[in-house]
């Protein structure tokens, strides 16, 4: 090897390094080998602009490594990467991973803790440090290169019945993060905390605190923000989406739509002030968050050009709202439901006093787990298809007053469910295509491509590709299974991810508790 | 309010019973509540027999005296209600019936044990589980429960109730 091949090999391996530290203004514009935030980028499109896999040749994808994390919890965060490095998170634990082999760099396990471990989104990046939030409701810095924590910041009390399961969005130097929490009656809170020091920089409650003098909410308090939002940098707007009112199935302790619950916000990432805000479900007597991604685009809307904000919610409507002022645009079904009476003039559904939970108990679709859920879907600005997996699916709601009005305060359970990926035309809100992926809810999330593929999953752990435009099967692979035989249950658990790098595509995805990455063969 | 006259023991007692209510009501939180099975005693068993034998469509493939002999001393309450809208559990309804027509000619019949889109297992005499791939077969699955999630849509929230009631007499 001659000195200069030497000194050219060293400074690659520096730049390699080096290009671990993420500029925040590269959120705005990330690069073809990096995935920077739970949806890739900021608009929650959840769509790569690479153009190595096509229909044509996806046929040829093969396995190109897989990561055990070796723990039990199933993978439903979506990785980051960034300078060649995968960063996936399960509750307490983050693992880097370098994304050409998937050996592992470092991994940093939270200390034990009873909080609820329910699942984990993903991580953040900013510069050079990684942010994990943990089930216990601490946020941890630590350094992208070796895994040493940096600062730990507790950012609620998770022995009041909070827990955290979000993968944070960073915005310049906020890094914001949600909570969650159904079971205790607790205000919902997006906390901005600082990304260089961990200080608290703002907190916007999305309900007031119980026993104080805002009566806004109409008593509820919940709405927690437990999914990671979506950036307009031109109109410097954070959307969230918030979760359901507590007391959860007990709405007559509190009258009125209850907002900010299930809603959609608009809030100015420097000062956390409410710029608007939009309710998916008002009055929610049914668990139906409207924590779902809310999908920013640029397109055509009834002949003009408009900043849309498209949102699948888990109560079975599919909204498009102007993202200036959170005026609608349009309201539709996209699943099986029976909860509404109507429209009203701002665009919400409004709720059945006939389907709120009852002693004897009514059937009401969608059920709990809801016409879709934290699986992230996907916008195809190709097509126009908004693409979601969707459950059509029925349950039973029970609520008496000795059920009393402190966090569940009901009871209620899924009777059945079909499990489908929808696409929806985002101009008509009507079904375009419907694939069925087998009986109960999906758990997989969507990824579509510029070159017309969708890939997600079903319900019996296939990973799928699908034709965007008409969502004929290209190819299948049963993740977990060596022949016939089942190697442990692999079903997908989170949305795929694209990246490049060397010049080849890669798409990633969660099953069971692997890492799974697929690529062309080498030519 | 009326005088009591009650024995001091008796007193203690009642104080007892209410501290230990309110600490069972404490003890569950804001956990899920559970819910009994006179809540769901609102139905008109008679009503209910007329739907089971008529809009319900339910008789096609139910009887009083055949299957449904005795359900409600088998489940009760929400257990019961559950299984009328979708039978799952245990013991495991009756699989979907697989009709295979093979390339070879030959025609298989078996009970399904699960399917994907690409994939038919069936069990075979034996026990054993047998892949088919769905590409390159004919192939018929009759599954009884189709029936039911179908009934969810048209099932009025006082038809299942009073399909309920009827049940719950079938001890």
């Amino acid at each position: 090897m001659t000195t200069i091949a030497r000194v050219l090999l060293v400074l690659g391996f520096s730049f390699a390094a080096s290009a671990q530290s993420v500029d925040p203004n590269e959120m705005l514009h990330p690069p073809a080998d990096s995935w920077l935030t739970f949806h890739g980028g900021y608009s929650g499109q959840r769509h790569t602009s690479l153009t190595g896999i096509t229909p044509e040749n996806v046929g040829q994808l093969e396995q190109v490594w897989r990561f055990q994390t070796g723990e039990k919890q199933q993978i439903k965060a979506s990785p980051i990467v960034a300078g060649g490095v995968i960063y996936i998170t399960t509750p307490d634990n983050i693992w880097a991973v370098d994304a050409r082999t998937a050996k592992k760099l470092w991994h940093y396990q939270n200390p034990p803790n009873k909080a609820f471990h329910i699942g984990h989104r993903g991580a953040a990046i900013y510069k050079d440090t990684v942010y994990l939030t943990t089930p216990d409701c601490h946020l941890v810095a630590l350094n992208a290169k070796n895994g040493k924590v940096k600062w730990d910041v507790v950012i609620a009390d998770s022995n009041k019945g909070y827990w955290a399961t979000n993968a944070p969005l960073v915005v310049r130097n906020h890094v914001l993060v949600g909570l969650s929490g159904d079971f205790d009656n607790l205000p919902g809170q997006l906390k901005s905390i600082d990304a260089d020091t961990g200080a608290t920089q703002w907190i916007f409650y999305s309900t007031p605190q119980p026993g104080g003098k805002d009566s806004s909410s109409g008593g509820a308090t919940g709405g927690q923000m437990w999914t990671t939002g979506t950036y307009d940098p031109a109109l410097n707007l954070v959307y969230v989406g918030t979760g359901n009112p507590t007391p959860v199935l007990n709405g007559e302790v509190r009258p009125g739509d209850n907002p900010w619950t299930c809603s959609i916000v608009a809030l100015n990432p420097d000062t956390g002030k409410l710029i608007w805000g939009f309710q998916a479900s008002p009055h929610d007597t049914h668990d139906w968050d409207a924590n779902e991604v809310p999908v920013l685009a640029d397109a055509d809307f009834n002949g003009q050009r408009r900043k849309l904000l498209m949102q699948a919610s888990r109560n079975g409507y599919f909204f498009v709202l102007d993202r200036t002022n959170g005026k609608s645009l349009l309201t539709a079904p996209f699943a099986t439901v029976n909860w509404a009476k109507g429209i009203d003039q701002q665009g919400r559904p409004i709720p059945d006093p006939a389907k709120f939970p009852a002693k004897s108990g009514v059937l009401v679709a969608p059920n709990e787990s809801g016409a879709t859920n934290f699986r992230p879907p996907s916008f195809d600005p190709q097509t126009g298809l908004f693409i979601v997996s969707a459950q059509d699916g029925y349950g039973i709601y029970f609520f008496k007053p000795e059920h009393g009005a402190y966090g569940w305060a009901g009871a209620d359970y899924g009777v059945a469910g079909r499990a489908f990926l929808r696409a929806i035309d985002y101009k008509t809100g009507k079904i375009v295509w419907n694939h069925p992926i087998g009986d109960g809810a999906g758990t997989a999330g969507v990824l579509t491509t510029e070159t017309g593929v969708t890939f997600s999953g079903d319900v019996s752990g296939n990973v799928l590709a699908l034709r965007t435009n008409d969502g004929s099967t290209l190819w299948h692979l049963a993740l977990g299974k060596v022949g016939n035989a089942e190697v442990g249950n692999a079903r997908i658990g989170n949305g795929p991810i694209s990246y490049e790098l060397d010049g080849r595509q890669y798409m990633v995805v969660g099953g069971g508790s692997s890492l799974y990455a697929f690529a062309l063969p080498k030519e | 309010m009326p005088a009591f006259s009650l024995s001091g023991a008796d007193l203690a007692a009642i104080v007892a019973f209410i501290h230990d209510q309110k600490t069972k009501a404490e003890a569950l939180g804001g956990a899920r509540r559970s819910v009994d099975a006179a809540d769901l005693t609102t139905g008109d068993a008679a009503a209910g027999l007329r739907y089971f034998n008529g809009a319900g469509g339910c008789s096609a493939c139910h009887s009083a005296g055949g299957d449904l002999a005795g359900i409600a001393s088998r489940y009760q309450g929400v257990a019961l209600l559950r299984r009328m809208l979708y039978p799952n559990g245990r013991p495991a309804p009756a699989r979907p019936k697989v009709t295979l027509w093979l390339p070879s000619g030959e025609t298989v019949v078996a009970p399904l044990a699960s399917e994907d889109e690409f994939t038919i297992v069936v069990l075979e005499p034996s026990g054993a589980r047998q892949s088919y791939e769905k590409s390159a077969l004919k192939f018929k699955i009759e599954n009884p429960m189709s029936a039911h999630f179908d009934q969810l849509a048209k099932y009025t929230d006082d038809d299942l109730h009073n399909v309920y009631a009827y049940l719950d007499t079938l001890k």
